[in-house]
């Protein structure tokens, strides 16, 4: 159909938007990155800087590599120049209210056939979609953190999403050195949801008292088990307040075997919200 | 019980619990069993992602025998 992305966008900056704009710049493609606000803006480009910067001193890249791929971000306060993307990608806060906003915003800037995603990690792409007309060429593109490590991306078909847009978006995908796996949509994907029921039952085991969270972690990243990282670790590294949240929303898909325990709720009105807050399951030396 | 058996215990239901739920996602159709393991491996940093966990512990009816077992010990979330 002679479909190609030439050019692509990024709508949300702050870090996430930053590892993606990096990720796109670093495959090649141009990409122009907006925020409304200035200074989210700003950290979304030199977070992308940074990791180019990093890649530098490894000696990864020469510097005049880095130079030109970062001359690839153009940082934008408003959708200027978004009429020409071929690809935009939504990293905007997960708010279904503002998502759907930015998704009718996008709608009737970027003619068809531009492929609008959403890296959502928990909101249904069919309900984020439902403000826009030309919703066939809306779908997910669920990158995971930080982008700039991680090859998996989980590609979600929401209920108006064509097969072309899913094929276009894998094909993307492999573009930029990712991995893509084919999803539908429903609460948490694939990743997000068996993480929660992993975490959930690491919760039941030591609320039960079979051993402390210390313990149980340590157990987990021994070889018999494979995890990269303990589950009361990883959850004050995503934040307790994210991980409630992803876990309601499975909750109402999916019943109450997702429903957030009691201690989680605690940490998240104690204000301890993991490794961000210095406190969580663990305290983290600031 | 001695620490190593509490340790597989430990270790057992909680790739149990992620092994259950990636079944019945891919019993509703919500992705591909080998795209489930991918997603785990590489999104997850899973050494043993789910499919390959059941494989390991010997296969469809030995998994099955061993939800069977758990949910009465543990409660519905095990059955499927």
């Amino acid at each position: 159909m002679g479909f190609e992305v030439r050019k692509t966008a990024v709508v949300g900056a702050g870090v996430m938007g930053g590892e993606i704009a990096y990720v796109l710049s670093a495959g090649g493609f141009p990409v122009m990155l907006k925020d409304v606000d200035a200074a989210r803006l700003e950290a979304g480009v030199e977070k992308a800087r940074a990791i180019y910067s990093f890649r530098v001193k490894r000696r990864r890249i020469a510097q005049d590599e880095m130079d030109s791929r970062m001359s690839l971000i153009k940082p934008r306060l408003d959708y200027e120049g978004f009429e020409s993307a071929d690809l935009v990608i939504e990293a905007v806060p997960e708010d279904l209210e503002l998502k759907k906003r930015v998704f009718a915003e996008l709608d009737g800037i970027c003619p068809p056939p531009a492929v609008l995603a959403s890296n959502t990690s928990a909101l249904s792409i069919t309900a984020l979609a439902s403000a826009a007309e030309h919703r066939q060429r809306i779908a997910g593109f669920h990158f995971f953190s930080p982008a700039s490590m991680m090859r998996l991306v989980e590609v979600i078909g929401g209920e108006s999403t064509s097969e072309e847009t899913v094929g276009r978006l894998r094909g993307f995908a492999a573009a930029i050195g990712k991995t893509p796996v084919r999803v539908r949509d429903s609460a948490g994907f694939i990743v997000n949801r068996l993480l929660c029921a992993a975490m959930l039952e690491a919760l039941r085991c030591e609320e039960e008292g079979l051993a402390s969270r210390a313990e149980i972690d340590s157990f987990l990243v021994k070889p018999d088990a494979g995890l990269p990282t303990g589950l009361f670790r990883m959850a004050d590294q995503l934040g307790v307040d994210l991980v409630v949240h992803v876990m309601e929303t499975i909750e109402k898909e999916h019943g109450a075997r997702f429903r957030p325990p009691e201690i989680l709720k605690r940490l998240v009105r104690e204000g301890n919200l993991g490794v961000k807050t210095g406190k969580g399951f663990y305290e983290y030396g600031r | 019980m001695n620490m190593d058996d509490r340790r597989r215990e430990i270790v057992e239901r909680i790739l149990t619990a992620a092994a259950a739920e990636a079944k019945r996602l891919a019993g509703e159709g919500v992705a591909s069993e080998e795209d489930v393991d991918t997603a785990m491996r590489l999104g997850a940093l899973f050494k043993k992602p789910p499919f390959e966990y059941i494989r390991e512990i010997g296969g469809e009816d030995a998994f099955a025998e061993r939800l069977k077992g758990y949910a009465a010990k543990y409660g519905g979330r095990f059955k499927i």
